[in-house]
Order: structure tokens, then sequence, then C-alpha cells
């Protein structure tokens, strides 16, 4: 049971960070990022090559970071010319490119058999037993170092200037602000902490393939942002905590519910999850926090 | 404070919600742990790719486990089954998987059908000592340091793609194509495939893939029918081999389509999805004796389904369940490192063949011998979890209805 809630927490840590991601890139650079799951499968896969090839977990997370921020930063110079509905096809079509390349480039990648014996950090200094609670922590230390790095870049300058770049880049550039330099900044960020957590999804399960990354990843992390209300950091971090827990909690429902079969359920419990966001959203339509504003008077 | 008095209630209301949600997981702890039931899980894909197949597995393991419950279960205690969906995907498979095992207390679990799913939960079923029955084919769920804990009811993709090649020769194939979904097992034929029929003097000419889920297959289908090959081998599912054959219906290519029961049958739903006059003439092959076997009979008549319905999976799972229940008693213990030694032996044995497994769980208890021949095919096992020495049936829709044709090995 223990290790259960563990690795749920996990999970959730790990939808939270990829949620923040995305609410830096869309709810306060108005950035729209559909092709999310790429760059987390990016992440994930350059941390798992590296990592199964003998590079050490953390020096191949590492680097899956530094890639994934510079592709990142590379996929938002492309759409340069484009407008910000362009930005979202875009994306999209890069993300597909890569599990395309992935699926096929077997030589690289094993394919769609993919990578087995993926490595976590430190497994060989703590005894087994340990090795979940310490991935536990792990993953959290990342979310808590994740959250506090984004709160602290909202509120910075840096922050204001994102967010002015969203409400109206035309000002913000006849101020004579560098609106591109802005943008692919934000993009290589939010590139950064979905290799984050690309990588702990690549240690968590030791095992990644092509079928583990696809559009539902998008839609958790959108999820988070719409819920948690865009451009709050503590929303998202609230609202990750409460999409998982609903998708892992409804799996109870068959112990509970006895007269239904499992293709009923199973049926029943993805619907019991839609209908519970629709609710939040009903009654919270702007999600559970606001955005952070600088008041007049405060530090 | 930099937030609104709002923003606390609404933290407040959050928290209340995910601890609502949360709050199911600690319940079923306490009141599982004082009883003695024999705990079996079934991770079964009732929604997703595999949800034409779901259902099948799910009736198929209540069927087993209500069989050998109705005659006093195994070492005296009932056997309690436990489903759980992994909505054919990795993640959720995962996330299925370690609810059966941390949480119900599973010491084995069936069912797994797609690969995918089923390599995922591997790592996971070794680390804790969970006994892994998979209908998957991918040849690497058995490869490498398996503990002896998984064993796979189901052909191998080897094998497969070889009983495919032999059938096509058979038919007077000279040339064959390969138009093949992009999963772990359904790759894994068409190396096999390939070889066998170069050997047996045939000429591949296109090996050409295809994504699950793609709104059209059009562009693969002319590419592969357009050099009219004598046979199109299709590895997929029941979803996409259901598309693919329409389309091919549609442009009047006339090469023979060869692909699995599970996608062509699979009790008689393809025929349903597509019509008689598409489905006429499509070969698909399974180890058998699925038609002639007690053990599938008893399988058919206990899940309540016409004889002559072939329903591969769910037999599958009959037999994982029968296998396992049979490997508890023998073990005297329902702990997965003792009871999976005792696996080869219940099929590989000598002795009378049984296709009950409440009579073999008497044999055992009387300290006589016996071999459990399967419902879907009279197999034995390999050391590394593999079953061989199978016979596959060759079958060709008529009419709507799909009967045996030939059989190879």
């Amino acid at each position: 049971m223990i290790s259960y809630v563990a690795a749920t927490l996990v999970l959730v840590a790990i939808a939270t960070i990829a949620g923040l991601a995305l609410n830096l890139q869309w709810g306060l650079g108005g950035l729209v990022n559909f092709g999310l799951f790429g760059f987390y499968m990016l992440g994930a896969y350059v941390c798992a090559l590296l990592d199964t090839k003998g590079v050490p977990p953390l020096a191949a997370m590492a680097a899956a970071i530094v890639v994934t921020a510079a592709v990142s930063a590379a996929v938002s110079l492309i759409s340069v010319r484009l407008s910000e509905d362009y930005l979202a096809i875009v994306t999209l079509g890069f993300a597909e490119c890569v599990r395309l390349f992935i699926s096929y480039e077997e030589w690289l990648t094993r394919g769609t058999l993919g990578v087995p014996g993926i490595v976590r950090p430190f497994a060989g200094s703590v005894p087994p037993e340990w090795s979940d609670a310490v991935f536990l922590a792990f993953a959290y230390a990342w979310l808590a170092l994740v959250f506090l790095l984004l709160r602290k870049i909202t509120r910075a300058p840096f922050g204001r200037l994102v967010r002015a770049t969203r409400d109206d880049a035309t000002v913000a550039e006849a101020l004579g602000k560098n609106v591109l330099a802005v943008r692919a900044k934000v993009f290589a960020i939010g590139g950064a902490l979905l290799g984050v957590a690309g990588s702990l999804h690549a240690f968590h399960y030791s095992y990644i393939d092509p079928t583990q990354f696809s559009t539902t990843l998008n839609a958790y992390a959108f999820m988070a942002v719409i819920i948690g209300g865009r451009g709050s950091h503590l929303g998202v971090l609230i609202a990750g905590f409460t999409v998982i827990l609903l998708l892992e909690g409804s799996r109870f429902l068959a112990d509970v519910i006895p007269f239904l079969d499992g293709a009923q359920l199973a049926a029943l419990r993805l619907f019991l999850v839609g209908a519970g966001l629709v609710a939040i959203l009903i009654f919270k339509p702007d999600g559970l926090v606001r955005e952070y504003r600088l008041r007049s008077g405060a530090s | 404070m930099p937030f609104p008095p709002l923003a606390r209630r609404s933290f407040l209301a959050a928290s209340l919600l995910s601890l609502a949600a949360g709050l199911p997981m600690l319940a079923p702890t306490g009141a599982l742990a004082a009883d003695e039931t024999i705990k079996i899980g079934l991770l079964a894909p009732l929604t997703g790719t595999g949800g034409p197949y779901g259902k099948e597995e799910e009736d198929a393991a209540k069927a087993a486990v209500a069989n050998i419950n109705a005659a006093g279960g195994v070492l005296g205690r009932k056997l309690e089954l436990f489903v759980a969906d992994d909505e054919t995907a990795p993640t959720a498979g995962v996330a299925a998987a370690r609810k059966l095992i941390d949480v119900n207390g599973v010491s084995a679990i069936t069912g797994i059908w797609s690969s995918a799913v089923g390599l995922a939960v591997r790592p996971l079923a070794l680390e804790k000592g969970v006994a892994l029955l998979p209908n998957g084919s991918a040849d690497e769920l058995t490869q490498g340091d398996t503990k002896g804990l998984v064993w796979r009811f189901q052909t191998n993709g080897k094998d497969w793609g070889r009983a495919f090649a032999n059938v096509a020769l058979k038919d007077g194939a000279k040339t064959a194509s390969i138009l093949v979904l992009q999963t772990p097992f359904t790759l894994s034929t068409v190396k096999p495939f390939e070889e066998a029929f170069t050997a047996g003097g045939g000429k591949i000419i296109d090996v050409v893939y295809f994504n699950p889920n793609q709104p059209s297959y059009r562009t693969e289908v002319d590419k592969v029918f357009d050099k009219k090959p004598d046979a199109v081998f299709v590895p997929s599912y029941i979803p996409e081999f259901s598309a693919i054959a329409k389309e091919v219906y549609r442009s009047g290519f006339e090469s023979k389509l060869y692909t699995f029961s599970h996608a062509a049958d699979s009790q008689g739903k393809f025929v349903q999805n597509v019509g008689k006059q598409v489905a006429e003439g499509i070969n698909h092959v399974q180890a058998v004796p699925v038609g002639n076997s007690t053990t599938y009979q008893l399988y058919l008549k206990l899940t309540g389904q016409k004889p002559d319905t072939l329903a591969t999976f769910g037999a599958n799972v009959f037999d994982e369940i029968n296998i396992l229940a049979l490997a508890i008693e023998k073990a005297k213990s329902d702990k997965a490192v003792d009871f999976t030694k005792q696996i080869p032996s219940l099929v590989n044995g000598t002795g009378p063949a049984i296709s009950d497994p409440v009579e073999g769980l008497k044999l055992i208890r009387e300290g006589k011998p016996f071999r459990y021949a399967g419902a879907t095919s009279n197999f034995r096992f390999a050391p590394n979890g593999d079953q061989i020495d199978l016979d596959y049936g060759h079958f060709r829709v008529t009419d709507g209805v799909s009967k045996l044709v030939g059989s190879t090995k």
C-alpha cells in the first residue's frame, strides 16, 4: 500500500512539473504548446538512452534538460513569422515528428520495443527497499525547485516582461523590448522543465516506449493549468494533485462497486473523471487560484 | 500576503477535493488483510485499442475462477479475482498493476494483452516477485532474466511469423508483401515471416509499416497492393484490420489477405464490423486445437458462448487461471516464487491429459500424474517461459463464417 501511494505521488510530481512548464509557456507567456508531449518524450529518451549506455543517471538527466531546452528554443524560432495560433500547430507537428522518429529509428531508439533497464539516480548507493522512498524524495525535490524557480521568475522583472508580451506584444515591442528573445527564453525554460519531467518519467518506469507518450500528456498538463488557473503556479500545483488523484483514486471504484463489471466500470471511470473536471470548471471557471499580480506597496 | 482571500478558500476546496479523491486508496487495506482468499489479478485492456478483447478476457477469468471455487477452491481457500483496466497504455497499465500488487495484494497478474504494457509491467512484477502470465507475443517478454516468473500464454512472434509463411506458401503464393502495425508484437512476426517465406522459394516485395489510430490507411494499402503480390500478411488487430480490409475491398485489389484469428474473427466481431462481402476469402491463422479441444469447449460452455465461436484471448486467460490454480495447489504455496516453479511440469508432464482443472486439482491431492491440455492449444512450455510445440490452424472466412482449411507447424 505504502509503495503504491509513493508511486502515485511520484506520478503527481511528474505531471505537476509538466503542468508548471506549460503554465510558464502558455499561462504566463501566452505561447500555446500543443507539442508538450514531444518535448517530454525527447527528455525521457535522451535521459534513458544515455543512462542505459552507462552515463551516470544524474548526468544523463542534465543532458536531457539541456537538449530539450535547446530544441525548445529552436522550435520557437521556427515559428517566428507565424502568429500565435500557428505556434500550436507547429509544436504539435514537431511532437508528432519526434514520436515518429523515435518509433522508426530503431538503430538509435530500439523503436517500438522501447528502452528497458533504465537505472535510477542513487540506485547503487541506497538499499533496494529504500529505492522508492529515495526516488519519491528526489522527485519532490525537483518539484519544489521548479516551483520556487518559477515563482522567482514570475515575480522578477522578467516575469512582468513575459506577461506584457502575452497581453500585448506590440506595446512591449514599442517600449523597446525584444519580444522574440523573451519568447525564445520562455520556451527554452519551459523545455528544460519538460526535460526534468521526462527524465523523471524514464527513471520512474525504468522502461519507456513510444506508446507511453501521446497527446494524453498534453491533456493532463492543460487540465492542470486550466483547473489551477492560468498563470498561477500555486493553482497548477493544487490542480496537478487533483487531476492525478482523481485519475488514480477512481481505479478503486472497481473494489467498491461490485455490481458493474470491469468493462462497464472502465468506461464509467473515464467518464466520471471527465465529469469531475467539467464540474470544477463550472464552479471555478477561472481556475482555483488567481494569477499573481504585483500590487502597489508590495515588495 | 500575495494571494487574495478567495485564493485561500479555493485552496481549501481543492485540498479537500484531492483528499476525497485520494481517500478510497486507504480504505481497502484493512478489509483485505483479514480474509484468506488467494488473490489473482487480471490486467485487461478494457478500454483503448485492446478494448474489443477486454470483456472477453474478463468473462473468461470470472468463469475460470467460479469453476474452481465451486469445486472448493485451491488449498482449501477460495480464489479471489481483481480486475483492473490497463487502458491498453503502458503508463496506465503500470499504475493499475501497482494497484493490483500493492493494494489488492495479488500474487499473479494474468491477461496482459498488449506487449507494450507487458514490457512496462515486467520490471515491476520482477521487483515485487509477482508472477506474470501475459497474452502478449513480443519475444522480449520472456528474454533475459525473468526469475522464472514470466510464463507466456500465447505464441511468440517468431513461431507465428513462420506459421503464416507456411500457410501462404501452401496456398501457392510466390510473392508476398507485409503490411505491419507498429507494435512490439506485430513487428516481431515480420522477420520470421520473411525468412521462412524466402526459404520456401517465395519472394518478398514490400514491407510497409503503419501506425495505430490512423484516420485512413489508403496510402499504405495502395502502396502494397498496387504491386499485386499473391499474398499480403497484415499483422494487426481488429480495429486496424477492419479498416484495411474495407479499403482493400473498395479498391478492388485481389491479393489474398492473411492475419491473426484475433483480428479476422474474434467472436465473429470482424464480420460484424465489415460485412460478409468484405470478409469473404480472408485467411487467418491461430494455434489450434481451438476448435476441438475439450478445455476450449469447457471454456465456451462456462462463458455461455456458442460452440463454434473463436475467442482466442479469452481462451488464453482461461488457461492462465487454470494453470495458476493447479500450480498453487501443487506447490502448496500461494507465493509466486514457489508456484511458478510448478508451471512447466503441469503441461510438460506425462500422464493422462485432463481438460477440467477441477479434475487436475483432485489428481494433485491424490498424488497422481497428469498433464493439462490447454484451451488455446495443446501447448508445452520451454524453460524460458515460451509456449512451444504448437499446431497452427489455417482458417478462411466463407460466407461470414470461419472454416478450418488446413494446419501447419
